[in-house]
């Protein structure tokens, strides 16, 4: 904006020193090819003219055109017939008529026109020179004025950027929200942002987007766009995700680059080309969207739209909220880093516990069987000696022996219990203590059925069941604690076929899948067993859950505690008198 | 001929079991000596050189290692003291039944074997000991210095009951 000081200095001058009862500046946008008409006087009246476009054909418009002065002092209008130009404004017409640009390092910033509507000659060579001076001068005002709002602006820009990057680097906590919000805040000091939305672009996770960086026409994308702020004349409201289509949003995102519409006639046209589709029903006048990169990667678009007005937005605002938009960018990919990192510690924190419980529980049990087997382990063998004395002394006392057989089997029912614990949570120590290992997901079935088979009878069990393997993905590599991992696998392999006591089918299945982003290697365990009670959903992994007689219900507690420890995911569907199916989600 | 008697070394903390592995010993016929912990159990290898060696593996409760038992076994081995032995123990573990493999020690979980099963293995042992014991000393043509060396300080230690035995360079003189 010209300050209205040395509008009204021009105009001050221009009253005191020539004969004029009508003048008027004009300012001239050459970028929007338009005339602002900031001061008018008809008769010592200041009248409003509103902005209009640049025309060729018009008086004064030609004088900026050709930039020369233009003095017409005798029959005006009959004198610009002659040049093939029609007067403007078309009201009362003036009888001397003079028109001089302000120039200033040859750019034309506008012109003053000075009319006499009452004399002819009123202005003649003297008044061309005074008028020219005083547009010479205000044309060195309006210029120095004009650089002095260019470096105001420059300076506002730099210091809203810094403030964005300040509230972002100082609150790593914002949320995705916040940070969008602060596009809106900060773009809104300085440019029209009444109708403004910031939209976040979520790749299909099923199909992928095509990017070829040396045609990007023939980029194509295939997710969803959501409007996480969105402003509409200056409220905020809500706008439901869509499918990417053909809009300018989609665009952006396509070809990752900014959309600049200046005018109702370029937002028209623009609709016209390949694959484009307005959505709202009319074109906005003036419409302004910038990608949010990182680096090469596009997360959403900032847009902001003037639904009446041309010339709202120039490249200047094109500039800033591109900067915005990608400091914004940075600032939620570092947040998404930041919280992956954050989660993955938590994660890490919550396996050591788990190991480190697990671990105490392994020395736990094995000084307490020790003790068991100390204290109790020779009562059997006590017992036997005693058996052999009467026998050799040839005492016959059958209730004696009887009591003798009781005890000697209640202490080895006792000492078989406590080994049965030992051996199950010795193996999570032993070949574990060095920590996480790569291992292939398919060797650890293996080595889990082995386990399984051996455990039970090996003949019995490869004649009992159907082994089915369907290994989808034989290059998956996970980091795990190998000898728990497989303890893990193999109980619930243990378990698979215990609910199956007439043999059944058991299917082994490992594939790679790919949720929310991330790479995982999923392991699947089912059997054609008796299923799990619907009842009983909750409580599987408690400790004391088991439903076989003589089990001690810890098997899948044991399970869960080392999927905590080795950040696996676990799930099951089970149907009675189906099977069940167990669901290991283990990181890649 | 009267049947030579075999020593047997029994090594266990615990005082119940001591006495029931000895009991069993017994049974079969050894002589018996006790320790309830590394440095006894050494102390008597080394002034007994016994035939027979039946040992729990943890011999304190701090034992974090726990491998008292095993250590000594090594410590025969080492010392070419280790003939038959059997561990005896109440703390299983994949790591010592390893280490007993690879010594070529059986291997009994407290409370998980039978007076005749535990009788058995010590019988079979019994009979192994005399056999060898039996073996005249026959030295052949193709018995290398380093087999006679091996052989003369075994019989060396048994008669004078020595802990150390140490061959000369001048020994390689030894004529046959």
């Amino acid at each position: 904006m010209i300050k209205n000081s040395i509008i009204k200095s021009i105009a001050n001058k221009i009253s005191r020193l020539l004969d004029t009862d009508r003048f008027y500046i004009a300012l001239y946008d050459p970028i929007k090819e338009v005339l602002n008409f900031p001061y008018s006087i008809d008769n010592k009246k200041i009248i409003k003219w509103p902005s209009r476009q640049f025309n060729n054909n018009l008086f004064p418009d030609v004088s900026i055109k050709n930039k020369e002065t233009m003095l017409f002092e005798d029959n005006v209008l009959n004198s610009l017939k002659e040049k093939n130009i029609t007067y403007w404004p078309h009201s009362k017409q003036p009888l001397s008529c003079l028109s001089v640009p302000m120039i200033a390092e040859n750019n034309v910033v506008g012109l003053i026109v000075v009319e006499n509507t009452h004399k002819s000659k009123a202005f003649g060579n003297n008044g061309v020179r005074i008028l020219n001076t005083i547009a010479r001068m205000a044309a060195m005002a309006i210029l120095k004025n004009s650089l002095y709002n260019k470096l105001n602006r420059n300076n506002k820009s730099l210091q809203i950027l810094n403030e964005m990057g300040l509230i972002l680097t100082s609150n790593i906590n914002l949320s995705k929200t916040e940070i969008l919000e602060l596009i809106y805040t900060q773009a809104s000091k300085l440019m029209d942002t009444n109708n403004m939305y910031v939209a976040l672009y979520d790749q299909d996770p099923n199909k992928k987007d095509i990017f070829k960086n040396k045609n990007p026409h023939e980029n194509k994308i295939y997710g969803t766009i959501s409007f996480l702020v969105a402003f509409v004349e200056g409220k905020p409201v809500d706008i439901r995700p869509r499918k990417a289509g053909y809009g300018r949003t989609e665009t952006i995102i396509r070809d990752k680059q900014p959309i600049l519409i200046k005018t109702r006639d370029e937002s028209i046209e623009w609709y016209q080309g390949l694959n484009r589709q307005e959505y709202i029903g009319e074109p906005f006048a003036s419409w302004l969207g910038v990608p949010m990169m990182k680096g090469d990667k596009i997360i959403g678009v900032v847009a902001t739209y003037h639904t009446k007005n041309n010339y709202v937005y120039d490249e200047n605002d094109l500039q800033i909220l591109s900067m915005l938009a990608n400091q914004a960018a940075v600032a939620i990919e570092n947040i998404k880093s930041y919280k992956k990192i954050e989660s993955k510690l938590i994660l890490k924190e919550q396996q050591k516990n788990a190991l480190t419980e697990l671990l105490a529980l392994n020395d736990l049990t094995g000084r307490f069987v020790h003790k068991v087997n100390n204290m109790a382990g020779n009562i059997p063998l006590t017992i036997e000696f005693i058996e052999e004395h009467l026998n050799e002394r040839g005492v016959k006392d059958n209730v004696l022996m009887s009591d003798l057989m009781s005890i000697k089997r209640k202490v080895q029912n006792l000492i078989d219990i406590a080994n049965r614990i030992q051996e199950s949570t010795q193996k999570l120590e032993n070949g574990d203590s060095k920590g996480l290992k790569k291992v292939n997901v398919i060797s650890l079935l293996e080595k889990a059925i082995f386990q399984t088979s051996a455990g039970i009878d090996s003949k019995k069990f490869w004649e009992k069941y159907q082994i089915v393997k369907e290994y989808l993905d034989s290059s998956l590599f996970i980091e795990t604690f190998e000898t728990i991992f497989t303890e893990a696998l193999s109980n619930l392999m243990s378990n698979a076929v215990e609910s199956m006591p007439e043999g059944g089918i058991l299917t082994l299945r490992t594939y790679k899948q790919q949720i929310n982003g991330s790479d995982y290697a999923i392991v699947t365990i089912k059997d054609t067993g008796k299923g799990i009670p619907k009842n009983d959903y909750d409580k599987i992994y408690y400790i004391n859950y088991s439903k076989r007689s003589g089990g001690l219900g810890y098997g899948l507690w044991l399970v869960k505690r080392i999927c905590v420890a080795t950040g696996t995911d676990i799930n099951f569907i089970s149907i009675e008198e189906k099977g069940t199916e167990f669901f290991l989600k283990i990181p890649l | 001929m009267k049947e030579k008697e075999l020593t047997a070394l029994v090594i266990d903390d615990d005082m119940s079991w001591l006495q029931t592995l000895c009991r069993l010993a017994k049974k079969v016929g050894y002589k018996t000596l006790t320790a309830s912990f590394y440095n006894e159990a050494i102390e008597l290898i080394n002034k007994f050189v016994p035939d027979f060696v039946i040992t729990d593996i943890r011999l304190v409760d701090d034992d974090k290692n726990n491998d008292d038992g095993l250590q000594i076994l090594k410590y025969m081995k080492k010392n070419e003291l280790l003939k038959e032995s059997i561990i005896v123990t109440g703390y299983p573990t994949y790591e010592t039944k390893k280490i007993a493999d690879e010594l070529g020690v059986l291997y009994f979980k407290k409370g998980q074997f039978s007076k005749d099963e535990f009788q058995s293995e010590l019988n079979k042992s019994k009979k192994k000991l005399l056999s060898e014991q039996n073996i005249p000393l026959r030295v052949s043509n193709q018995c290398n210095l380093k087999c006679l060396k091996k052989l003369i300080k075994k019989i060396y230690l048994k008669v004078c009951h020595k802990q150390e035995f140490i061959i000369q360079n001048s020994f390689v003189g030894f004529s046959y």
